[in-house]
């Protein structure tokens, strides 16, 4: 297990660091997170397609303003190699990625944690007017997160796959039926966390438009995509004709009453004299 | 408060100093916490401008003021922070050369633009391009092809490093004046609503491919077996699928938290499979 430890340690690093290093290229992501995994555990192709599986549960699930419900990277890493270390299927290897995920976000909270002390430090390095600390302070503090990840990463593989592959031979019929389903419907929860960050009152309706662009009319989803540019782009241009229209009698208006005051003021003048 | 870039002396951002800056701005999230968000990663980034601006010993006390306007509390979603950036680059210049100028208008201007900026960013960036990016990418990674999380990584990093570069570049050279006024006049908000709607389509058109629930429940009726997901897709093909997520949806606009609809969903799946509903 030393060798399949260190590159999982090695994909943990990378992911972690692609996030604070890189500005969250989307490496970090199911998608090629556990393709990485496969290609280091030498079962691309399953690889690729947990990823995949993977993608959509955590679809919805991103880190904006620090806020991260579950780790996806951590649970991708860790369900994809123990589905190709303990040749599992898929469906097992989701069951494991979500709670893993879930326990995997203290991590992330400790690192978080450990940066905000740093921040005396920086501010301190401020007032001296030293630059060059505070770069080697943000170098290490980029370090240091994706060492702790890969330290997991290492340990999680190096002493846990063995414990777990004995678990999941035990697994009876009954649950593995129950696995299989909750894979199926997992997937609608990573969507629905999605809708509920871009939903806004009365788009609803295009959620709808493209299921049945899918569904009834079987397009492509490039397809789907072009075709929604060409919406957005015909209702916004629309949009901005009313929105010029309504500047132009904004600004109309505006005038009108400067011009009132300024007769107001010349009443005043008068009456004043 | 006046803005504009004076174009008739050499700027500081030059070739070499933007090119540095510009690479920097890949490291901001490098020591993101809850206290200061990005604020020391948004100095980091501009620290070879700073340098540059206050090159000598003697200019110390501006240098350290500005270091210390630099590390202010910054959160924004990553792809969009080299506008704000190239704004207050573009201000700290008219702080040093014009003298009636006040210093606190760069982070108050910084501090304006995260919040209009951060909700076109995110519906831009999360909602709409990396959704179409992960639509396409798991479409093929699904059969097991490897164009999948290649492609995924190419149709959003291709936008993220384009708004990267010019947004530095315009917004240094555009200063402060037009995003506020595009924020006043609200174009800004079209924008978002053109990106939400994308991204809704899109959402669409995955709920079908990726939730793959199907009943396998039959009724007998006499000698005839009534195939109850046969007699559903006469109804509406995808049905399953399009109540469930919605449901979801709905639990989720109720704030029921993501961990208890995971567990409901382990719960219903267990009994439902072992019903033979599913």
């Amino acid at each position: 297990m030393l060798v399949p430890a260190l590159w999982v340690a090695l994909i943990m690093f990378v992911g972690n660091f692609s996030d604070c290093g890189m500005s969250d290229p989307m490496i970090r992501r199911p998608l090629v997170m556990s393709m990485l995994v496969g290609l280091a555990l030498g079962d691309l192709r399953t690889g690729i397609m947990m990823g995949a599986s993977l993608e959509v549960i955590f679809l919805g699930i991103s880190g904006i303003g620090g806020a991260m419900p579950s780790d996806s990277m951590t649970g991708s890493i860790f369900g994809t190699a123990f589905a190709i270390l303990n040749h599992q299927g898929v469906a097992v290897a989701l069951s494991l990625a979500v709670p893993i995920s879930l326990l995997a976000v203290f991590i992330n909270q400790l690192v978080i944690f450990v940066r905000g002390l740093l921040l005396t430090f920086f501010e301190k390095y401020a007032e001296e007017d030293k630059p060059k600390a505070i770069e080697r302070l943000q170098y290490l503090s980029i370090v240091g997160g994706p060492l702790v990840y890969a330290l997991i990463g290492f340990l999680g593989i190096y002493l846990g796959s063995g414990s777990i592959s004995a678990l999941v031979h035990s697994i009876p019929q009954v649950i593995m039926n129950g696995l299989t389903v909750l894979g199926q419907m997992l997937p609608a929860l990573g969507i629905a966390l999605l809708l509920n960050m871009i939903y806004e009152k009365g788009n609803m309706i295009y959620l709808l438009l493209g299921f049945l662009l899918s569904c009834y009319l079987k397009l492509p989803i490039i397809a789907v995509a072009l075709i929604g540019i060409i919406l957005a782009v015909i209702l916004s241009s629309i949009d901005k004709n009313i929105l010029d229209v309504k500047n132009m009698t904004t600004s109309k208006k505006a005038a009108a009453t400067e011009q009132n005051d300024d007769q107001d003021s010349l009443e005043e003048d008068f009456f004043n004299d | 408060m006046t803005n504009q870039v004076t174009k008739s002396d050499e700027k500081t951002m030059d070739k070499k100093t933007f090119r540095k800056v510009f690479w920097r701005s890949f490291l901001l999230q490098g020591s993101w916490n809850y206290i200061n968000g990005a604020g020391v990663g948004a100095l980091y980034m501009i620290l070879p401008f700073i340098r540059k601006l206050y090159p000598n010993p003697e200019d110390k006390p501006q240098r350290v003021s500005a270091l210390k306007r630099g590390m202010a509390y910054f959160n924004i979603t990553p792809a969009i922070a080299p506008f704000p950036m190239g704004i207050a680059a573009s201000m700290e210049e008219q702080n040093k050369k014009l003298a009636d100028f006040d210093p606190s208008s760069i982070n108050a201007v910084k501090a304006s633009l995260m919040g209009p900026l951060s909700g076109i960013g995110d519906s831009l960036f999360w909602g709409t391009i990396r959704v179409i990016a992960a639509g396409i990418g798991i479409g093929l990674a699904k059969a097991g092809n490897i164009l999948g999380p290649i492609l995924f990584l190419l149709i959003y990093n291709i936008p993220n490093l384009l708004a990267r570069y010019y947004g530095l570049k315009y917004g240094y050279e555009l200063g402060g004046d037009f995003i506020q006024k595009a924020y006043e006049n609200g174009l800004l908000k079209i924008i978002t609503k053109a990106a939400g709607i994308l991204g809704m389509i899109m959402v669409g058109a995955m709920t079908y491919s990726t939730v793959t629930l199907k009943t396998i429940l039959k009724f007998k009726m006499g000698s005839m077996t009534f195939n109850l997901q046969q007699i559903l897709d006469q109804i509406m093909l995808g049905i399953i699928p399009l109540s469930v997520t919605l449901a979801t949806f709905f639990l989720i606009r109720k704030k029921v938290s993501a961990n208890k609809i995971i567990l409901l969903m382990v719960v219903l799946s267990f009994v439902l499979s072992a019903l033979k509903v599913f």
